[in-house]
């Protein structure tokens, strides 16, 4: 076993036959035996019912955790893995759950986290950030948009921008003029090797959880995409 | 049932044998130490039930290839135990690679809060076992799975492949370990749940 425990050097023989002696008690596997030596113990130093004590309730604290940490493997069943085994699509079979439950609008609310294959020390095209070679001296950052939006749309990362551009924020200024805040939408597409999903772990936390897509029908996967007009 | 299902071994053996309904009933009696096995090993942002899920689809792969029944609870830790730590270091290398992407869900779409029952554990208890889980894996092994519906010292042993005496030592020590850990962080300025480290 990896990262074998090596404490003998650290810890002396009459300080490690305490500690099995307090675990033996906290644990219920003490004899009567054991519980004499206690409180042999005991009677020459009191401090270790106060250990014990201490003991105890890390012990039920910690499996008080534990327990509800592993509490959902009891909800994986052999005869759920029938169809993940016979198929595998994993995210086809959630949103279906999630479409069941909610209906598509749901579903296809659900966040979605994609991880790229792209080596992140090459520039990627949909980035305006790390688009160093687009970005020209001089450029104004309409033109340095309009540079990404084409060099996107030649490589197909750019579908296509939204004419609407979303109002956030609308400010009259002293000059009399009004500052506008908005947001240009962008559609961009990427092909990605993993998608994840958001889930709540044991404890209520937000996780990223990988969702295996089967590989589309080879027909389906060789078919053009068509482009979308907006 | 078969006769030889009463035991342990018999269902093992059935369920090497290809027999669904042993499979499934063996499945049933070690998936919660699967689970602390899991817990014991696998990054915070990986759920416990899909690496369990993964564990399942392992043992009712590879079951047929077990020679011995004898061998299988050891056999069942090691495969998960391999899955959650194949599971680290997937999380550890794509998170280097990961573009994020994240959809706007509407309010009344965004998940619902976990039942009340998943928010039990105090923070003190999940402090402690996020501190557990930080220990040698030779001590927070049998300590999580003492904690699994009060396994006794020989079934540990048993997943371990270790004597009952072995087991015993490992969880005194790794008691004693873990107090020392929560002293030392109640007295450090800045505590960092989770972040302790201890050397074996």
């Amino acid at each position: 076993m990896a990262d074998t425990p090596n404490r003998d050097d650290t810890q002396s023989a009459e300080d490690l036959a305490r500690d099995v002696l307090i675990t033996r008690v906290v644990d219920g596997e003490a004899s009567s035996a054991d519980w004499k030596t206690l409180a042999g113990l005991a009677a020459t130093d009191q401090r270790v019912w106060a250990e014990l004590a201490e003991q105890q309730q890390a012990h039920d604290e910690l499996c008080r955790a534990v327990e509800i940490a592993t509490a959902p493997a009891d909800s994986v069943e052999l005869s759920d893995l029938d169809d993940h085994l016979s198929a595998p699509n994993s995210m086809e079979r959630r949103l279906r759950a999630v479409g069941t439950w909610g209906g598509w609008a749901a579903a296809a609310a659900v966040a979605l986290l994609w991880t790229t294959g792209l080596n992140p020390t090459e520039p990627m095209a949909g980035d305006m950030g790390e688009q160093a070679g687009l970005v020209r001296i001089g450029d104004s950052p309409e033109d340095a948009f309009d540079r990404y939006l084409a060099a996107g749309r030649a490589d197909g990362t750019v579908v296509a921008e939204i004419p609407d551009r979303v109002v956030r924020s609308v400010r009259p200024l002293e000059s009399g003029q009004v500052e506008v805040t908005y947001v240009r939408q962008v559609i961009e597409r990427r092909t990605v090797d993993e998608t994840y999903r958001r889930a709540m772990d044991e404890f209520g936390r937000t996780v990223e959880v990988p969702v295996p897509v089967a590989p589309a029908p080879p027909a389906a996967a060789a078919a053009p995409r068509a482009p979308r007009a907006f | 049932m078969s006769d030889r299902r009463r035991t342990s071994a018999g269902l093992i053996a059935d369920a090497i044998d290809g027999d669904r309904d042993a499979l499934r009933d063996l499945w049933r009696e070690h998936r919660r130490w699967v689970g602390a096995i899991v817990l014991a090993h696998k990054p915070k942002d990986i759920d416990v039930e899909d690496l369990v899920q993964a564990v399942a689809v392992q043992m009712v792969a590879k079951i047929h290839e077990l020679r011995e029944p004898e061998a299988f609870k050891p056999w069942l830790r090691a495969i998960a135990a391999n899955t959650a730590r194949a599971a680290g270091r997937r999380t550890t290398r794509r998170r280097k690679h990961r573009l994020r992407l994240v959809g706007t869900a509407r309010a009344e779409e965004r998940p619902e809060p976990a039942a009340p029952e998943k928010h039990e554990a105090s923070d003190q208890a999940k402090r402690v076992m996020d501190l557990a889980r930080t220990l040698p894996e030779g001590y927070r092994e049998p300590l999580l799975m003492r904690c699994v519906r009060g396994m006794s010292y020989r079934q540990i042993g048993e997943v371990l492949d270790l004597p009952e005496t072995t087991v015993e030592t490992r969880i005194a020590r790794g008691r004693r370990m873990l107090r020392e850990l929560v002293e030392q962080e109640d007295a450090s300025p800045a505590p960092a749940t989770g972040g302790a480290r201890v050397e074996a």
